[in-house]
């Protein structure tokens, strides 16, 4: 707050002590209002001592501290913006609204729990049902739920004609609404995904800081090292790796297509605001002490005891993740109808680009498989708050259960982190190469197979688990299978490269790199399912290596090679291609520095998720060395993240022009201007071929509106698809 | 064309070559076990590291192929500057599609039956009790306890009999084992008070907290074996209804009722670890890394692995017992010491009592191996070398010779 803040909307400058003064004053009405509460509630005895001084402010307690930063947050907003904000739907009526949803949320659990003669504070229930009323509110404030309340009324719905909330005409204000332009939307997944992984790589390195050397010196005790690594676990599964594919495919699935939007544009904004709120409950819990139970969270390390026992961050954990699961299965619905639905006539399944396959078996797989995490979270949930035995032994429970449940979604959910990037890097290879990709149908079957490969396998986490001992022969036949479809995509990708014309740009060198770190992870993977060597790396850094592979040296690339291959067609601008150069280099070297020394430590015997490895280190020097090497590797990864956001923000402004087509692809995103018009087309387009012929004369993949051999392109087209969808409005 | 072939083919060497030299470095440098594994002191450990390596040579192999092609690629099939042109159009090819079908297929159908031929030869009779005194089964017992964070060891015969003849002997908290001799862990994660009250002293070392040892003591017995001792439909009914008394007692407490003297009673009685409501503790993970085995602690179910130690640990092998399994604060310091004795030694070892055993540590029993097999008293031999150690806590073989 140094500089004066002038608001359109009330369009007075605002001093710096203004801000101050509503950080305090919000800060303070939230404290002194949920004292007096508690106090009235019997949740506590008052009698003027220096703790008591301490809750009250706030400063103790994980619940007043929340409640307290949102009066804080709350009173800021209220001083800069002036009250004319909260009077129309926005960012800022939402962030408003939160604190008033989990006063209400909290508000009503205490009645009730007072009607039915408990205690009427207690942790668990009222913090859950606070977050939910909050988020319902949040949303409101977002206008996200007015629609379908006027349609649920009967009343007309009138949005739906006049766009207002659609595009960024605007400028970035419009990034700032309930906008329900997919490549607004995509956009904004894509900012919001790089912030988290900011987030989650500095969890990163804080982890790497304290590996550096045996002893603990970064973190006061283990407690503090759990909570990074899981956070920085979290974080990049949940919050980066799968929705940074729902950006990339949301700004580009529906112009490859050829339609206008996705098929449920207003479903597409709410997944992404849902996405949002879960995201910052699991940041929200940092201060108050996070979740320290890994990504996996597992039972009972995660379920026993009361919320007090295990942490309030482990509540937020719980609902966060029930938050961004939901976004990702409204997000999954929202691809399967617009890619069955809404593709232009001649787009047959087989003229679809292979990105357009990846995403849609992804989506099915977040259909099938997300209500299964959410179930898994919703039993521990239920354990820690309610009282429930789904995984206490002692009272009947099975902890194993838990792992069964929860791998059921999250080895496909490895699928669903990869699958996209397999065809992306199809569609980037192809281009950059300047050659059809090698074999096009068993790519996209080879896609499926993975797909239904990976609900088959899940118990290969779970060798040494103490799971029945006869499920090891299958799961490990099984998922020693699932190398053939996959060495299917890596025959594709290596022989589209042969006799090809492959143009070294920054897209193409991340598809390059990619090839060899995924590989490696692929051959990790298949040593990893021989049930002997298994048991013995179970749990150790060979596994942290095998999914840091698959996962950064997989997925990652895959999503840097598509922002490059993209970032002209969603901004217009081309990038420094020596900075997106360095940015690659630093990450492919340091990557494999940090994760190809990671075998040999686990093969050695250092378990992952420890803080500390005297012991380790005692008997086996060269773990120390290793460890230290490690850590300049994850350093350099981050200096290559900084190069990239700087690259990516100053070509943004200021980059040259790309024109339409600067990789003169075939694929119909690529036909439009850079960025797309409103609607994407102007007028439907037709599509007429396959979408990588490179090499055949003449060849086209679509039509535009207007080009030479439109109308009988569209007539040839009509006639093996009537039901075409309309043409859009504009 | 020719030519061109015989060029790919020393890419792919190439390719390997420098794969291989990345891939063998820590061999060359910080040279640690054999570059890669620990020490290896099962005998079933040897077909594990078979099985390693070849999947290491066959990975090599393959990452040589693919990723000679696309270095290959890289090098001859690029662009020239300002070529605008398009490479050849080919579309696929059936044949080698199919080719590359069939024989991953078959290379990993090959390494599924193979390593299910190492597990089976490494389970014999752990699962199926037909084959319980076939050669290559256990031969007896150790019950393994993880807690958080610590590990307790009992030992009894291949029946169930405690060794040392005594019910309410006291576990230990290293784990001692005899040479040649295929040993069964049953494994379990259980705070119980006789496993835990009176080693609480060795344990506390670990802790992060200080604070945290005095909650050992307050540790009620006996939940943990109340799961496995339900033979009858009666003990099934009366534990049912004591889970669901204590669990009413619990709910009574936790919405902040008042509850009465026999409820308070009831949840004196289960035991108690860091919070009220924790009854039991979480999973764990028992792993020897030189054993190459391992399988985790799970509350409420015994989990089973065994293995054959094959040479006795001397001075200079600190080998330990490590938790795998993230289990909360204090996981990095779940350890604790092992090692291999002679039968002879063994015996003598797991009929002291426990006062005794505080000199016949690991890092003890390891320097004794100094003296060799023959040994007459090892109660003098061992106070001898537990005095030695103390006061240099780094002596080695030479010191023990020479004092004693």
């Amino acid at each position: 707050m140094t500089a004066p803040v002038r608001t359109e909307t009330t369009g007075m400058p605002m001093r710096p002590g203004a801000g101050i003064l509503g950080i305090v004053g919000g800060w303070v009405f939230a404290a002194v209002v949920l004292t007096l509460f508690r106090i009235w509630s019997g949740g506590l005895d008052w009698n003027g001592s220096s703790a008591d001084w301490k809750a009250a402010l706030g400063l103790t307690g994980g619940d007043f501290l929340l409640v307290s930063l949102a009066g804080a947050v709350l009173g800021l907003l209220l001083t800069i913006a002036g009250r004319d904000a909260f009077r129309r739907h926005g960012l800022l009526r939402a962030l408003a609204m939160i604190g008033v949803g989990y006063a209400v949320g909290a508000a009503l659990t205490m009645l009730v729990r007072t009607a039915f003669g408990l205690v009427p504070y207690s942790d668990g229930p009222v913090i859950v049902f606070g977050i939910v009323t909050a988020y319902a509110f949040y949303i409101a404030g977002m206008g996200g739920w007015q629609s379908w309340f006027w349609y649920a009324k009967g009343d007309p719905t009138p949005e739906h004609e006049d766009h207002s909330n659609h595009g960024a005409r605007r400028g970035w204000r419009d990034y700032f609404i309930f906008n329900t332009d997919h490549k607004v939307i995509g956009l904004q997944y894509l900012v919001a995904v790089f912030f988290f992984m900011l987030v989650g790589g500095a969890m990163a390195e804080a982890v790497r800081a304290e590996l550096a050397n045996p002893e603990l010196q970064f973190f006061a005790d283990g407690s503090q090292y759990n909570q990074a690594m899981s956070l920085h676990g979290v974080i990049m599964l949940f919050l980066f790796i799968i929705p940074v594919f729902a950006g990339l495919a949301n700004y580009v699935i529906p112009i490859m297509l050829g339609a206008p939007d996705m098929a449920y544009p207003r479903l597409n904004a709410l997944s992404f605001w849902t996405f949002v709120f879960g995201g910052c409950v699991f940041l929200a819990s940092i201060p108050i002490g996070t979740f320290e139970a890994g990504w996996t969270n597992y039972a009972t390390l995660s379920s026993s005891g009361g919320p007090a026992e295990v942490g309030l961050g482990q509540l937020m954990w719980l609902m966060g993740i029930q938050l961004v699961g939901a976004s990702s299965i409204m997000t999954a619905i929202n691809f399967i109808v617009t890619i069955v639905a809404m593709r232009a006539p001649g787009m047959t399944m087989w003229r679809m680009p292979l990105f357009v396959w990846g995403n849609l078996t992804q989506a099915l797989l977040i259909t099938f498989g997300t209500p299964f995490v959410a179930g898994s979270q919703f039993m521990v949930l239920f354990d820690l708050v309610m009282g429930t035995n789904f995984f206490n032994s002692m009272l009947g429970g099975d902890p194993i259960s838990y792992q069964h449940i929860f791998w059921f979604y999250s080895h496909p959910a490895v699928y669903i982190m990869i699958l996209p990037g397999f065809g992306l890097i199809t569609d980037v290879i192809t281009t950059h190469a300047r050659k059809p990709a090698f074999g096009y149908r068993a790519l996209a079957i080879s896609t499926i197979g993975i797909g239904f490969l990976g609900f088959t396998v899940w118990a290969h986490h779970m060798f040494t688990s103490g799971m029945a001992p006869w499920l090891r022969l299958p799961m490990m036949i099984l998922t020693m299978l699932i190398a053939v479809p996959t060495g299917i995509k890596v025959l594709g990708w290596t022989a589209t490269l042969w006799k090809a014309k492959i143009h070294m740009t920054v897209p193409m060198l991340w598809a390059l790199g990619f090839l060899f770190t995924f590989t490696c992870g692929g051959l990790t993977g298949v040593m990893l399912a021989a049930v002997p060597f298994d048991i013995h790396v179970q749990d150790t850094y060979f596994v942290v290596a095998h999914f840091h592979y698959v996962l950064f040296g997989g997925s990652v690339m895959t999503v840097f090679a598509g922002i490059y291959h993209w970032f002209p067609k969603m901004t217009g601008r081309m990038f420094d291609p020596g900075l997106g150069k360095l940015h690659f280099w630093l990450m492919f070297i340091g990557s494999n520095v940090t994760f190809f020394p990671m075998h040999w430590l686990g093969t050695l015997g250092m378990p992952r998720r420890i803080a500390d490895y005297q012991e380790l280190a005692a008997n086996y020097p060269s773990v120390h060395g290793w460890n230290a090497v490690i850590t300049i590797g994850a350093l350099m990864q981050g200096l290559g993240f900084v190069v990239f956001l700087y690259n990516m923000s100053t070509s943004w402004r200021r980059g040259p022009l790309a024109g339409n087509n600067p990789w003169r692809s075939h694929t119909l995103e690529w036909q439009v201007t850079s960025p797309p018009p409103l609607f994407n087309f102007h007028g439907t387009p037709v599509v007429v071929g396959a979408p990588y012929d490179y090499g055949l004369p003449g060849a086209k993949h679509a039509l535009l509106h207007g080009e030479p051999g439109y109308d009988e392109a569209l007539a040839e087209a009509l006639k093996r698809r009537p039901a075409a969808p309309a043409p859009a409005a504009h | 064309m020719k030519g061109q072939w015989g060029k790919l083919a020393g890419y792919i060497v190439g390719t390997g070559a420098v794969a291989t030299a990345i891939t063998l470095l820590p061999a060359r440098i910080g040279i640690d076990g054999n570059g890669w594994l620990p020490d290896l002191i099962s005998s079933e450990g040897g077909a594990i590291d078979d099985l390693f390596w070849g999947l290491t040579i066959m990975s090599l192999v393959i990452f040589a192929i693919v990723c000679g092609i696309v270095v290959y690629s890289m090098v001859h099939f690029r662009a020239a500057p300002g070529d605008l042109g398009d490479g050849e159009h080919i579309h696929g090819n059936a044949k080698m599609e199919v080719a590359w079908i069939v024989i991953p297929s078959i290379i990993v159908l090959v390494i599924g039956v193979l390593s299910y031929v190492v597990l089976q030869d490494n389970e014999v009779g752990l699962y199926d009790k037909a084959a319980a005194k076939k050669p290559g089964a256990a031969e007896m017992v150790v019950d393994v306890r993880g807690f958080s964070f610590g590990w307790a060891f009992r030992y009894e015969t291949k029946e169930g009999e405690p060794l040392s003849g005594d019910e309410d002997a006291v576990p230990s908290s290293e784990l001692v084992l005899p040479v040649d001799k295929v040993v069964r862990f049953n494994v379990l994660s259980c705070s119980g008070k006789e496993h835990l009250g009176r080693i609480q002293e060795q344990v506390s070392r670990e802790l992060a907290a200080g604070d945290e040892a005095d909650e050992f003591a307050e540790i009620e017995p006996g939940i943990c074996e109340r799961e496995w001792d339900l033979t009858t439909d009666e003990d099934q009914k009366a534990a049912e209804e004591d889970a669901t008394r204590t669990y009413e007692a619990l709910m009574k407490r936790q919405d902040g009722k008042q509850i009465n003297d026999e409820e308070q009673a009831v949840l004196d009685e289960q035991p108690r670890f860091h919070g009220d409501q924790q009854f039991i503790d979480v999973n764990h993970a028992f792993w020897v890394p030189e054993a190459r085995l391992k399988i985790d602690a799970i509350s409420g179910l015994r989990t089973y692995v065994q293995w054959e130690p094959n040479h006795v640990t001397g001075p200079d092998d600190n080998y330990q017992v490590v938790c795998a399994e993230l289990c909360g604060t204090g996981h990095n310091g779940m350890r604790t010491d092992m090692c291999v004795v002679d039968q002879e030694t063994f015996d003598w070892w797991a009929k002291l009592d426990e006062e005794a055993r505080r000199d016949a540590t690991c890092t003890n029993l390891r320097l004794l191996t100094c003296l060799g097999g023959d040994v007459d008293d090892r109660d003098d031999a061992i106070a001898d070398v537990a005095k030695l150690s103390k006061e240099d806590p780094d002596a080695a073989c030479d010191a023990v010779k020479e004092k004693i």
